[in-house]
């Protein structure tokens, strides 16, 4: 009988498919306009992580009083670059080759270390954990991964080659400080002729400059631009920054205690997440920022946990 | 293109049969129609045109000639009710010979626990 109706010109949907099913699927309970939903599902086909996140983004989308404020939106949206976890492991592969193929480095005397330095799990480990299996040959060791920096520090002796490793660069600060602190810890203990590398999975190229200063060789597969100050030029650089300022007027300026980082930690305006990772504060709030303005809980597109 | 391997979710269906009646359709009559969200509608179109049966445009979707013979031949495992996994058995390897109304029951004796 089903198959029937199936073939029929004028089958009704409901005559086809199974009511319990049907009862199953979750839908829309408000009507979207015709321009709004072409330009949601644009995106959504675009940039497959929004694919889970549909209320979060027609929330976000309502939160735009203006036309030019979704425009805003809709253009950071797709140029967003979310990685996944395969591309977690392209990226890792990439940042193996470079140890083991530019660099050259032996298992001998090299320390890959994440520079985590607080008792909370953060997204270097997660990163140092998922590189390991791109050392499978070679004599490399587990013991060649430190999972934080202090213990990596310690274990460093002279003539050590260390790579200090973070899942992502924002401005530059925190890999700065590692740095600096690693070269006193390791001057203090007069350990000789250690050098000191940087590796990550993304960068901004923002930080680069700090890098440079640092004078340490660093590597990252992927380097992203600032979402607004290096895309747009002119005017519309100008209305592009009074649009987001407006968005961000929706937001709560404080929550837990902390503030709401306008346009990013230090104004960063990272585009940029990874897949079951906190999300860098140095991404715009509007897409993680989890309270609004009246103190209201809003349904974000990332999350990050503080 | 042979399906028997893939699963059908009721999105997919309701995406499959309108373009069967249609042909080339907005993604909103989706929304419209079946209050489809960009998520639910996005996946399944993309899985959809990668198995080939329709292709994604400006605004709209439209069904191949190969999709459309598929929806005809193995119309029965998209839209049946209750569709059996892959991993479920095949009603008709449980068929028995039906028995007689007052027929004594016998069963195989060798398969039977001694």
């Amino acid at each position: 009988m089903v198959n029937d109706i199936a073939c029929s010109p004028n089958a009704t949907v409901s005559e086809i498919f199974d009511d319990r099913m049907g009862k199953i699927l979750r839908r829309a309970s408000k009507q979207i306009e015709h321009d709004d939903f072409v330009k949601l599902m644009t995106l959504t086909l675009n940039q497959s992580w929004l694919e889970e996140e549909s209320e979060a983004l027609i929330e976000l989308w309502n939160l735009c009083k203006f036309t030019s404020e979704q425009e805003l939106v809709y253009n950071l949206l797709l140029r967003f670059k979310y990685l996944t976890s395969s591309e977690i492991k392209t990226s890792g592969r990439e940042v193996a080759n470079h140890i083991l193929n530019v660099w050259n480095l032996s298992p001998k005397g090299t320390r890959i270390i994440a520079v985590s330095d607080k008792r909370e799990a953060d997204g270097s480990q997660m990163f140092i954990q998922s590189l390991k299996d791109k050392f499978t040959t070679n004599n490399w060791k587990e013991n060649n991964f430190i999972n934080n920096i202090g213990d990596g520090l310690k274990l460093t002796r002279k003539n050590y080659k260390i790579i200090l490793l973070d899942d992502f660069i924002g401005t530059g600060d925190t890999i700065e400080r590692r740095v600096k602190w690693a070269r006193k810890q390791i001057r203090k203990k007069h350990k000789t002729n250690v050098s000191i590398r940087v590796v990550c999975l993304a960068a901004l190229e923002i930080a680069k400059p700090k890098l440079d200063l640092l004078k340490i060789e660093y590597y990252s597969p992927i380097w992203l631009k600032r979402g607004i100050s290096d895309h747009y030029k002119a005017k519309e650089l100008k209305k592009a920054i009074s649009d987001m300022k407006r968005l961000e007027d929706e937001l709560a300026k404080r929550y837990n205690g902390q503030s709401m980082p306008s346009f990013g930690y230090k104004k960063s305006e990272a585009l940029f997440a990874i897949e079951a990772f906190n999300t860098p504060n140095n991404v715009f709030p509007i897409f993680w920022w989890p309270v609004l303005a009246n103190q209201q809980q809003r349904n974000t597109l990332l999350k990050r946990l503080r | 293109m042979n399906s028997r391997k893939k699963y059908f979710e009721v999105v997919d269906r309701e995406v499959l049969i309108n373009l069967m009646k249609l042909k080339t359709i907005d993604w909103y009559y989706f929304h419209k129609q079946y209050k489809l969200s960009p998520g639910q509608l996005s996946r399944s179109i993309k899985k959809l045109e990668a198995w080939k049966f329709l292709v994604i445009e400006e605004e709209q979707i439209r069904i191949t000639e190969e999709g459309q013979k598929t929806i005809v031949s193995e119309r029965n495992r998209i839209f049946r009710k209750n569709s059996d996994e892959d991993w479920g058995v095949e009603q008709r390897d449980r068929m028995r010979q039906k028995i007689e109304i007052n027929q004594l029951y016998m069963p195989n004796i060798k398969k039977l626990k001694k």
